[in-house]
C-alpha cells in the first residue's frame, strides 16, 4: 500500500447488541484472506475484538496484528487526545505531561466533544499513511454515533480560523469522503427494524456521509411444516416451539421486506446460527465474512 | 385480594434508589421501567429516569420525544416518568443557578452550546443534575437507566469530574491571564501555569474560540458553590449502601462480556451488583423453561424436525442458565440471579410492560 492510494473507511452503526463486532470481525478477516491489512477500531474501552481474537498482547491505542493478518486497535479518549496534541507540540513527552497534567486533563475529560473530533482527527491520519486498507470501525451504539457523525455540524460557526477550524474542516471533509462509507446492522425482527429505518432517516437527513450496504443479521430459519392443531393436544411444548419459530420466521420476512422497501441500498441477510451466541471460532467469522463481502461491496 | 405470593423483587424496590446499568441492547431501558411500573403497583410513589426509550415505550408510557422538556409525565397513579435530555437539563440547570443577565451570557455562549448538546460525557452530568433533583421531590422510589455503552457508569464519576471541572484551580489556572512573563519554555509548559495555559490552548484550538471558552468558565466559576453542594449530595446517595444497582444482561457472549467489564466498574466503586437480571434468557412454555422431550416423535414429514427443533431449544436454555451462573459467579456472587423469559411481542402498552417480570427464575 502506497501513500497518495484511496483508502477504504468503513463506519459500522445499529443498536447494541446486533452483532455489529460480528460482522466487523468477519469483514476483517475476509479482507485479509484477499491480501489486503485490514484494521479493526473499536471505540472506548471494549473487548469485543479481544475475545474474538485473543491476542497475545491487549487491544490498545497501537494498531497492532492480532493474528489471521487483522490489527485492531481501541480509540481511548485519553490516548487520542495525547496524539491530537503530540502533532500540534511535536514533542511526545510534552503532549504527554500537558494531557496528563491533572487540571488540564480534568478540563478535556468534562468537555464533551473533544474525544468525538480528535478520534476523527485520528482516523484521518491512520488512512492518510496508508498502512491500512480497509479501516473498519465499530462505532460505539446508535445514538453515539449520530453525535460523533454530526460534530462538525455541531461546531460549525464556532471556529472560524486556526487551528481547530482547520481540524474540523478536515474531519469534515473525511466524512464527506466518497471512500468513507457507513453500513447499518441489524435485526430482522419488527421493532429493529423500525429503529433501522428511523436510524436510516436520521441518517439520510443529517451528516453528509455516503451511505452503504445495510446488513440484517440472524435471519431465522423457516420453522417445520407441520399440522400444529394435530399435535396440539400431544405434543404441547412442540407446538409452542415450532409455532414460535414459525411467528419468528413471520415475523422476520416482514421485517426484511419493510427495509427492502423504504431503503434503496444493498443489503445482505444473514442466517441466524446458533454458533454464534456462544461465541465464533474463526473458520465461521470467515465463511461469514467471505459472503459479506461479496455481496455487500458488489457495487464498489 | 393480595397476592399470597411475595414479591420476588420487593427487597428492590423498597428501596429509595435503584440504578439499572448493562450493555445496549438487552432491554434495560424496558426492565427499568417494569420494575418502576411494579413499584407503582405496590402503592409507591415512583419515578423512572429513562434515556432514549424505544418509540413504542415511550408511547406506553406517554412520554413526548420531543425532547423540549426535562419536567415527568404522569404514567399511572403513583408512576411518573422522566426522559433524560441533555440540552433541555443543561439549560434548566442553568436557569435555577443563575440571575437573567449570567444566563442569556451563558446561553449565546458558543462554547456552551457545543458542550450541552454533544450527548457522550453530557448525559452523566445531566443524569446526576436531574437526579438531584429528583431527590427533592416527593418520591419513594426512583428509578434510574444509565446509558447503553461502557462509559455507563460516568454517572458514579460525574458528580466528582463536575466539581472538578469547576474547581477553583482549573477556574484560576485558565484564568489567570495577569501572570504572563514571557516565553513558552518546556518547564514552564509542563507545570502549566495560567496564561501559559491559555496560551497552548489558543495554539492547540484557535485564539477566539478559547476567548469564549475562558467567558464560559468565568460565568460558571460563580456557580461554583451550588454545582459542589449538588454534586456532592448526588455523589454520597449514589455511593449509599441503601441505593442498589441491578445490572441487566443477556445470555450471550458479546452482551456477557460488556457487563462483565460494567460489573467489575460496580464493584471498584464499592457499589455491588444487588440483582442480576437476565433478560430473553429462555424459551417458556407456560412460564417455565422448555426443557428436553421424552424422545417421543410427532407424526408426519417434518415431526422429526419439530423434536429436534424443541430439543435445540432446551440446549439453548441450559446453556443460557450455564452462562448466567457462571457470570454471577465470576461478576457478582453476593447478587440475586433471575432469569426473564423471552417474550414473543413487544411492548406496546403498561400491560405489556407488566407481564415482562411475570414468572422469573431463580438461578
Amino acid at each position: 500500500m502506497q501513500p497518495g492510494c484511496v483508502v477504504t473507511l468503513r463506519l459500522f452503526t445499529g443498536k447494541g447488541g446486533v452483532g455489529k463486532s460480528t460482522v466487523v470481525a468477519s469483514l476483517a478477516l475476509a479482507a485479509a484472506d484477499a491480501g489486503q491489512t485490514p484494521l479493526v477500531v473499536e471505540l472506548g474501552h471494549r473487548a469485543t475484538m479481544e475475545s474474538l481474537f485473543r491476542p497475545k498482547k491487549p487491544i490498545d491505542f497501537t494498531p497492532r496484528d492480532i493474528g489471521h493478518g487483522v490489527f485492531a486497535m481501541n480509540m481511548v479518549a485519553t490516548d487520542a487526545i495525547e496524539d491530537y496534541v503530540a502533532t500540534q507540540v511535536r514533542i511526545r513527552a510534552l503532549a504527554r505531561r500537558i494531557v496528563r497534567q491533572t487540571t488540564l486533563a480534568a478540563l478535556l475529560h468534562a468537555a464533551p466533544a473533544v474525544t468525538e473530533v480528535v478520534t476523527l482527527d485520528k482516523l484521518d491520519r491512520l488512512r492518510a499513511s496508508g498502512r491500512f486498507d480497509p479501516i473498519l470501525v465499530d462505532l460505539d451504539a446508535t445514538g453515539h454515533a449520530m453525535m460523533f457523525l454530526s460534530l462538525p455540524q455541531v461546531f460549525e460557526g464556532l471556529a472560524k480560523t486556526g487551528p481547530l477550524a482547520e481540524l474540523l474542516e478536515r474531519t469534515t471533509s473525511l466524512l464527506r469522503d466518497p471512500s468513507t462509507v457507513l453500513h447499518l446492522v441489524g435485526l430482522p425482527a419488527p421493532l429493529p427494524a423500525q429503529e433501522l429505518l428511523e436510524l436510516d432517516a436520521a441518517l439520510s437527513a443529517g451528516p453528509r456521509v455516503r451511505l452503504g450496504s445495510i446488513v440484517l443479521n440472524r435471519m431465522p430459519a423457516p420453522a417445520p411444516a407441520v399440522d400444529y392443531d394435530a399435535l396440539r393436544e400431544d405434543f404441547p411444548v412442540e407446538v409452542a416451539v415450532g409455532e414460535r419459530a414459525a411467528l419468528r420466521r413471520t415475523q422476520a420476512e416482514a421485517a426484511v421486506a419493510q427495509v427492502l422497501a423504504r431503503i434503496d441500498r444493498p443489503m445482505v441477510v444473514l442466517d441466524e446460527n446458533p454458533a454464534f451466541h456462544a461465541g465464533a471460532d474463526h473458520a465461521l467469522l470467515r465463511a461469514t465474512g467471505a459472503e459479506l463481502s461479496a455481496r455487500m461491496f458488489a457495487d464498489a | 385480594m393480595p397476592d399470597p405470593t411475595p414479591d420476588p423483587f420487593s427487597d428492590l424496590l423498597d428501596r429509595r434508589l435503584v440504578v439499572c446499568v448493562g450493555p445496549g441492547g438487552v432491554g434495560k431501558t424496558t426492565t427499568a421501567a417494569a420494575l418502576a411500573l411494579r413499584a407503582a403497583g405496590a402503592g409507591r410513589r415512583t419515578l423512572v429516569l429513562t434515556i432514549d426509550p424505544a418509540k413504542r415505550l415511550a408511547d406506553a408510557l406517554g412520554l413526548t420525544l420531543d425532547r423540549s422538556r426535562d419536567a415527568a409525565s404522569s404514567v399511572t397513579e403513583h408512576l411518573d416518568a422522566a426522559m433524560l435530555d441533555t440540552k433541555a437539563s443543561f439549560d434548566a440547570l442553568i436557569t435555577r443557578l443563575t440571575d437573567a443577565e449570567s444566563r442569556d451570557a451563558i446561553f449565546d455562549n458558543r462554547v456552551y452550546q457545543a458542550f450541552s448538546r454533544t450527548l457522550a460525557r453530557s448525559h452523566a452530568y445531566v443524569a446526576a443534575e436531574r437526579l438531584h433533583d429528583a431527590l427533592d421531590e416527593d418520591y419513594d422510589l426512583i428509578v434510574l437507566d444509565t446509558p447503553p455503552t461502557r462509559s455507563a457508569l460516568d454517572i458514579l464519576d460525574a458528580p466528582a469530574r463536575l466539581s472538578a471541572f469547576l474547581d477553583e484551580s482549573v477556574l484560576r489556572w485558565l484564568l489567570d491571564r495577569e501572570r504572563d512573563t514571557g516565553g513558552l519554555s518546556f518547564a514552564r509548559l509542563a507545570s502549566l501555569g495560567g496564561a501559559a495555559a491559555t496560551r497552548l490552548l489558543g495554539r492547540l484550538a484557535g485564539d477566539d474560540i478559547v476567548q469564549e471558552l475562558v467567558e464560559f468558565l468565568r460565568v460558571l466559576s460563580h456557580l461554583r458553590d451550588g454545582f459542589e453542594a449538588r454534586a456532592d449530595r448526588v455523589r454520597r446517595t449514589l455511593a449509599d449502601p441503601s441505593t442498589a444497582y441491578v445490572l441487566v444482561a443477556a445470555p450471550s457472549q458479546a452482551s456477557l462480556e460488556d457487563a462483565t467489564h460494567l460489573g467489575a466498574q460496580l464493584a471498584d466503586r464499592l457499589v455491588p451488583a444487588h440483582t442480576i437480571l437476565m433478560n430473553r434468557a429462555f424459551v417458556a412454555f407456560d412460564g417455565a423453561p422448555v426443557t428436553h422431550g421424552s424422545g417421543a416423535t410427532p407424526p408426519g414429514a417434518d415431526g422429526a424436525l419439530l423434536a429436534a427443533l424443541r430439543e435445540e431449544v432446551a440446549d439453548g436454555n441450559d446453556a443460557a442458565f450455564e452462562m448466567a451462573r457462571v457470570f454471577r459467579d465470576e461478576v457478582a456472587p453476593t447478587a440475586e440471579l433471575w432469569a426473564l423469559p423471552e417474550r414473543a411481542e413487544d411492548i406496546r402498552d403498561l400491560a405489556g410492560l407488566e407481564r415482562l417480570l411475570e414468572h422469573p427464575l431463580p438461578l
